[in-house]
């Protein structure tokens, strides 16, 4: 095998898809590392399964649930039809100081497989807040910046959604949005009845609708099984586009069962010059040489990468001469809202199969010139209505025919608001590396030690509140909040632990995702945020990573390395 | 080796399946001439048991009921695969206690009772107030650590009669007949 390349994308998810796709399209001869198993598109084991053909029904078992212990704490990604695409905790361990629910994907297609498809911009509301609050350090980016590369990802993608000309969420790209059912839509009508400031809109999804023409995908059939993986490549993933889009340059080596343990570094041209691997399955070491590198492994995992690389110039991890690096852990808040029931809308046609939710954009703290909330920041809602199936008797002691023939039939519509709340960055919230305890391949494992604080638990009360007075406007019964104590992880949205900003001494990246004193190694997933936002970030990851193998390109191209 | 683990031998030497019409029939209290797989978690003299159970909770009307499904067989998978250790002892215990309280009530073993038996077991525990039914999902919720000596053989009793009745529901309702809606009997 080849081990000179142009460039090295560490990673194959929604970032490092995105990376590898640029770069080869772009001419450079580029290698793919992916430290778990090979995942090809359709290769989906139950993507086509019905619920009967589970042998627990979808639940996991007891067995798979000792394997994924930890991640089996959030409920949902466990479950017997995707427990597949996430990692056996026992041989994968890792350390919480305080709780941290990482949840992983190791394999080609990282979490871009499983993820909640919803896809947001960022706007100046949100890269300005740091500067203007003193929080933390400034974005060196703003919106104009990234602007184009939003425009440029969407389109590739497959956005579905609705333009509403908010400011603080910047319309895009998008194919005619999915449909809101009846009661959603009366919501909508009650929201902007009741409030000048809020709107109710269909959820930005990247699903396919509409007559876009996407390359080996077709449009969305609702089979709402999307985390399962979609043969029809209905919704993005590395898998379905961007890693075959890479493949057809004939620029692309990929090279699964590759866990990258240092990045290598000269001190004489301040260059990285490449990688070092352990196979995962041989155990054996390999170096890989090239003049870019992509760090693309995720916020743990690359930053892991980086802090496992030493050299007597940079003795606490590659480019960390701010201590910056592995601090400012954060992730969103959510499972926190309301839900309420209706007894209209009996008649209606309806499906439950849609595969997206409403969102509520923010509406907290949107003008500073105006009486500011007791947090800093916002949140918004997303959700959905239903209509009430079987399980809706779990918590009864009913019994008999009645009982079984009303559970044959369609139940009340019941309507759930769940808001994702932004965290600000906290020095102290901050993972670690553990020497003392090494996984199978001798490398060190992961403590965590970071939690939610007063402007987040503020901001959650709030949550909760404002989803019951809405659903309570709205005419909604049987109204009832809830707040499921957050950990960070949950969410699967963690961030920021090798951040952007403007001066090295306080951050690890430039404002083109470059480490600072080694220009040729850019960072460019979640790791890289400076702040959260409220807003799902991968859409944020994909632009800011074709933002910066733009930039790489002209460097490469000028020989500059 | 225990009968039960020779059984389940025999069966296994068998290729898995036995037919309900061979020397191994078990727990086919409801059907006849239908295929069963032995029992993994619960004791073949339980299976008549959940059968009754399952008959009262989920009858067979103009549309067929869980045990036209084999449901107890489903109940039986789901605990001994999908519940954990914790959940499955109390369901034994559940299971003893529910035996006792069925001969209390009764006057008869569950393994002799008839539909009648069963029907007035499950409304003597079922047909509560709902400040009854709320008080016994909470402590169901709490566990039963914490709990005093003389409430827990109701603890066991009621987490034993909910998971039946639960997984009866899943196994019931997500079966490919009643999804398809192929139902009247």
């Amino acid at each position: 095998m080849n081990r000179e390349y142009d460039a090295i994308v560490i990673g194959t998810g929604i970032s490092g898809g995105w990376a590898a796709k640029e770069l080869c399209e772009q001419g450079l001869k580029t290698l793919v590392l992916e430290r778990g198993r090979m995942v090809s598109h359709g290769d989906y084991p139950t993507a086509t399964k019905d619920v009967w053909e589970f042998d627990y029904r979808g639940k996991p078992s007891a067995d798979s649930n000792s394997k994924q212990k930890t991640q089996s704490r959030t409920g949902f990604v466990t479950q017997e039809t995707t427990a597949h695409w996430f990692v056996n905790d026992i041989e994968h361990p890792y350390n919480e100081t305080k709780r941290f629910d990482w949840i992983r994907g190791y394999h080609v297609g990282g979490r871009s497989l499983t993820w909640g498809r919803q896809a947001l911009r960022m706007s100046d509301l949100d890269f300005e807040a740091n500067k203007l609050e003193g929080i933390a350090v400034d974005w060196p980016i703003r919106y104009r910046d990234i602007e184009p590369w939003y425009t440029k990802v969407e389109k590739f993608i497959g956005v579905c959604g609705e333009n509403l000309g908010l400011p603080h969420l910047p319309d895009g790209h998008f194919s005619p949005a999915m449909p809101l059912n009846e009661v959603e839509k009366d919501f909508r009508y009650q929201i902007s009845k009741h409030y000048k400031d809020r709107y109710l809109t269909m959820g930005r999804f990247a699903n396919l609708t509409g007559n876009t023409h996407h390359i080996g995908r077709s449009n969305c059939v609702y089979r709402n099984r999307c985390m399962r993986g979609c043969p029809l490549g209905a919704y993005f993933s590395s898998n379905s586009s961007t890693l075959p889009a890479a493949e057809r340059t004939g620029n692309m080596t990929i090279r699964p069962y590759s866990i990258v343990s240092e990045i290598l570094y000269d001190d004489t041209s301040k260059k990285a010059t490449g990688v070092k691997i352990i196979d995962a399955e041989t155990y054996e070491t390999l170096e890989f040489s090239a003049k870019v590198i992509f760090c693309c492994a995720s916020t743990v995992g690359t930053t892991s990468i980086l802090l496992q690389s030493k050299s007597d110039r940079f003795p606490n991890g590659l480019g960390n001469d701010s201590g910056e690096l592995g601090h400012n852990l954060m992730d969103h808040h959510f499972r926190v809202g309301a839900s309420g029931t209706t007894t209209k809308f009996k008649n209606v046609p309806y499906s439950n199969n849609r595969p997206a939710s409403f969102h509520i954009p923010r509406f907290r703290n949107l003008n500073r010139s105006e009486p500011q909330s007791n947090f800093l920041r916002g949140y918004s809602f997303q959700g959905s209505a239903s209509r009430t199936d079987w399980r809706r008797a779990i918590k009864e002691l009913s019994y008999g025919k009645d009982f079984k023939d009303d559970l044959l039939k369609p139940g009340p519509w019941r309507i759930g608001l769940t808001g994702f709340g932004e965290c600000l960055p906290y020095h102290e919230n901050k993972m670690a590396l553990d020497y003392d305890k090494k996984d199978q391949w001798g490398l060190p494992t992961v403590t965590f030690d970071a939690e939610f604080k007063d402007n987040e638990l503020e901001m959650r009360k709030d949550m909760q509140e404002e989803a019951i007075r809405m659903l309570r406007l709205a005419g909604f019964e049987d109204v009832k909040g809830f707040d499921t104590t957050a950990y960070l992880g949950h969410a699967i949205h963690e961030m920021g632990t090798a951040r952007m900003g403007h001066d090295p001494k306080t951050s690890v990246l430039n404002r083109f995702n470059q480490i600072h004193a080694v220009p040729n190694v850019y960072v460019t997933d979640g790791s890289c945020m400076t702040s959260s936002g409220n807003q799902n970030p991968s859409l944020t990851y994909m632009a800011l990573t074709a933002r910066a193998v733009d930039h790489a390109v002209k460097q490469f191209k000028d020989n500059l390395w | 080796m225990d009968r039960r683990t020779a059984v389940k031998n025999i069966a296994l030497s068998l290729g898995l399946v036995v037919s309900g019409s061979t020397i191994l029939s078990v727990f086919n209290a409801c059907t006849t001439d239908k295929t069963v797989v032995l029992p993994e978690f619960f004791k073949k003299s339980d299976i008549y048991g959940i059968e009754g159970l399952v008959d009262i909770i989920l009858p067979k009307t103009s549309s067929i009921g869980a045990n036209d499904l084999n449901t107890s067989q489903f109940i039986d998978k789901m605990c001994y695969h999908v519940l954990l250790k914790k959940q499955q002892d109390e369901i034994r215990m559940g299971i003893q206690e529910f035996s006792k309280r069925f001969e209390e009530i009764t006057n008869k073993l569950p393994s002799n009772g008839n539909r009648e038996d069963y029907q007035q077991m499950v409304a003597t525990y079922f047909d509560v107030s709902e400040e009854r039914e709320n008080a016994v999902f909470e402590m169901l919720e709490n566990g039963s650590d914490k709990l005093a000596e003389n409430v827990k053989p109701d603890y066991y009793l009621y987490a034993f009669l909910t998971t039946i009745r639960d997984l009866g529901m899943l196994g019931y309702f997500t079966s490919q007949v009643v999804m398809e809606g192929d139902i009247e009997v």
